[in-house]
């Protein structure tokens, strides 16, 4: 059994425990009673959203150091990772925000600067299609940098912007123990996941480059 | 001093192409004007009768129109360099690339600023903003104005500072245009976003309503200011 079968088999384990304990473990809460289950997989996703595009930044400013395509391959399959748990993000959002809040968006800084990052990564993946071969790696690095740092400064402007009028989020602290504990494996599922997909198209990205690289060659030699 | 001398002589560069032809600049002015006609049609003839409502009407158009002119610059001022392998032979000179970003980013902004200078009053004229404002503040009008060019320029710089950057990346691609709005208005948001709430305080109160939007406006404009420094030579290099 290969590593990514290994982390494969792993998260698909934490799923399912995380799905038990989501919906038998974790008690009901109390205002909210059924639709709050939503919060563990919406929160995690926001995590692993995050995360992924921290890689990016990271991998993004060592390619820059290193130049090794590792890192380029690395910053791109993290970015495609990060906008489809976005897209899991801002679906199960508005869900949970029209049975909190009683509206589908509000303007909460952590919601507004992960949309706000996807709208950029995603203009990512777009540059990055657009490019000839030779300056894609370079210029999807730099935009890769740009992109993270502007999040705490979203962040900081869109909660001072709004002027802390939107309802306290900062609950999942206080949280009664299964509720944590069922949080916990969401998360731990779901990062899981994160790693097994970056595993997984990480060795997809390898492998159109070797045959890149032998059509090519194969071209030379007719 | 040689460092200023080299990154005079770029921006003076920039400017005369810019002003010789001035085919970008009255470009640019008519379709401000048309943005800002077509955002009148959407909200007029009647405006809100509201100081603070006007001001907020006034307020994103200035901005929106400044956002798509500035876009607009930023493409044609690449395209220049692109043509006929011009940005190669600059660098033959030896110039280094950061002198190259800080002439662009000075060029176009003493560019967006004329503009700014421009459509500004006219702007206001068409949405009759001048009706509804107080009286202490119709006697102040000059100054009013230049506090409003004041916020928009601090704008412009932090607009400019990413948009050389960007534009520089994407005049590499088949679709330039539309990628650069695309990847600069997200990056710009903080901007946008600081920058549009000094203007309306400006237009409701004249003044800016405490230090700190015009604190964020300053502080993105100089962290993107460095942190693209320090980035454009990859994309030159690129």
């Amino acid at each position: 059994m290969t590593r990514t079968q290994l982390v494969g088999l792993l998260s698909a384990i934490f799923l399912f425990v995380a799905i038990y304990c989501v919906f038998s473990f974790a008690e009901i809460e109390m205002t909210m009673l059924e639709v709050q289950k939503i919060f563990y997989f919406h929160i995690s996703s926001a995590f692993t959203l995050f995360l992924a595009f921290g890689v990016t930044f990271i991998s993004s400013i060592l390619y820059l150091i290193k130049r090794t395509d590792k890192y380029d391959t690395i910053a791109y399959v993290s970015t495609e990772i990060g906008i489809v748990f976005g897209i899991v993000v801002f679906t199960t959002g508005p869900i949970w925000a029209r049975f909190a809040w009683n509206t589908w968006w509000n303007w909460e800084p952590r919601l507004t600067s992960a949309l706000i990052m996807w709208l950029i990564y995603i203009g990512y993946l777009i540059l990055r299609s657009t490019l000839a071969e030779d300056k894609k790696r370079v210029y999807s690095a730099v935009l890769g940098i740009l992109g993270f740092l502007n999040v705490p400064i979203v962040y900081f402007s869109v909660e001072l912007w709004q002027g802390g009028l939107h309802p306290d989020t900062s609950t999942k602290m206080n949280l009664p123990p299964t509720m944590q504990t069922a949080w916990l494996i969401s998360w731990l599922a779901l990062t899981l996941l994160y790693l097994f997909l970056l595993m997984l198209r990480y060795h997809g990205e390898q492998m159109k480059l070797e045959l890149e690289t032998l059509q090519h060659q194969q071209m030379g030699e007719l | 001093m040689e460092v200023f001398r080299q990154i005079g002589w770029l921006i003076r560069k920039d400017l005369a192409l810019q002003f010789r032809t001035k085919d970008t600049l009255a470009l640019v002015i008519v379709f401000s004007v048309l943005v800002v006609l077509i955002f009148c049609f959407a909200f007029g003839p009647i405006f809100p009768e509201q100081m603070e409502e006007r001001g907020k009407l006034a307020a994103s158009v200035l901005w929106a129109t400044f956002l798509f002119a500035g876009v607009i610059t930023l493409n044609r001022s690449f395209d220049i360099e692109r043509a006929n392998g011009a940005l190669h032979g600059l660098r033959l000179t030896g110039i280094d690339a950061s002198y190259f970003y800080l002439s662009k980013v000075a060029s176009i902004f003493v560019f967006l600023i004329l503009l700014e200078i421009i459509v500004t009053p006219i702007t206001l004229q068409f949405l009759d903003v001048l009706a509804v404002l107080p009286v202490a503040l119709q006697d102040q009008l000059p100054w009013l104005l230049l506090k409003l060019i004041g916020v928009l320029a601090i704008g412009t710089l932090g607009f400019c500072a990413v948009g050389v950057i960007v534009s520089g990346i994407s005049t590499h691609t088949h679709g330039k245009e539309s990628l650069l709005s695309v990847i600069l208005l997200p990056l710009t948001f903080p901007v946008i976003m600081a920058g549009a709430k000094c203007t309306v305080s400006l237009l409701t109160t004249g003044g800016l309503g405490g230090n700190f939007w015009i604190s964020v406006l300053v502080v993105y404009s100089l962290v993107f200011l460095a942190s693209s420094y320090l980035l454009f030579e990859f994309v030159v290099e690129g």
